[in-house]
């Protein structure tokens, strides 16, 4: 048991390791450029009234709309 | 303390250190992605991003020193299964937006796989701490611990 048990430490790191890597590639299980589904954060009412595509923040080189806005 | 283990601190410590750093630095967004929780109640968003962000670097630090290294490990395993729940319920019931990690490399989603890759952390973490709760109590080698009783002592 205790072998078995060391034995899926090397596993385990190398799994979260290689998952850490793929979620840091834009696109992957994140947002992609242009991807305007990932825009506001709070209330629904909130959100509609400040979907207006001038209001954008850039993250990272990228446009983000009204993501870090202020509510 | 095999190779293999320092390396899971090591790395463990690191996620958080960097977690906590990015909340810092992208503050205003934490708290916007924490409002997006189906488990945090409206209003309270504020209140929680502090105590998150503090446990995660204290985490991240205490990994790295021997002395609080066990309860840094623990702390960090209930950290991830409560981060694990919030994700879930809001990839199941939640508007499946930003987890609020990660900042400044991208903007992570909760996705089945953030699920997963919190598992593998809880995993990692459990392990940690039953290592170094096991390296706590165990005599240090060449240590006789089987010590017999004197002879013709009091009866």
């Amino acid at each position: 048991m205790k072998k078995l048990f060391s034995a899926t430490k090397p596993v385990l790191l190398f799994l979260a390791l290689a998952l850490t890597l793929i979620g840091a590639v834009p696109g992957v299980s994140n947002a992609a450029p242009g991807d305007w589904t990932l825009t506001c954060q709070g209330p629904a009412e909130f959100c509609a009234a400040v979907d207006d595509p001038d209001i954008y923040v850039e993250v990272w080189g990228w446009a983000f709309k009204s993501f870090e806005i202020e509510l | 303390m095999k190779a293999v283990d320092r390396a899971i601190v090591f790395f463990l410590s690191m996620i958080f250190l960097f977690s906590g750093i990015d909340k810092v630095l992208h503050y205003e967004g934490f708290v916007n992605a924490l409002r997006d929780y189906v488990l945090v109640p409206r209003g309270t968003a504020p209140y929680f991003a502090l105590p998150v962000i503090a446990v995660e670097l204290l985490v991240g630090v205490g990994l790295l020193l021997k002395g609080t290294r066990a309860a840094a490990a623990l702390t960090a395993a209930v950290t991830l299964a409560a981060f694990t729940v919030a994700v879930a319920v809001n990839h199941q019931f939640g508007n499946r937006g930003i987890c609020g990690c990660w900042f400044t490399i991208t903007l992570a989603q909760g996705t089945g796989m953030h699920l997963m890759q919190n598992l593998l952390f809880l995993g990692l973490a459990l392990t940690a701490w039953n290592d170094s709760r096991v390296s706590r109590t165990a005599p240090p080698s060449g240590l006789q611990t089987n010590i017999q009783p004197e002879q013709g002592g009091l009866s």
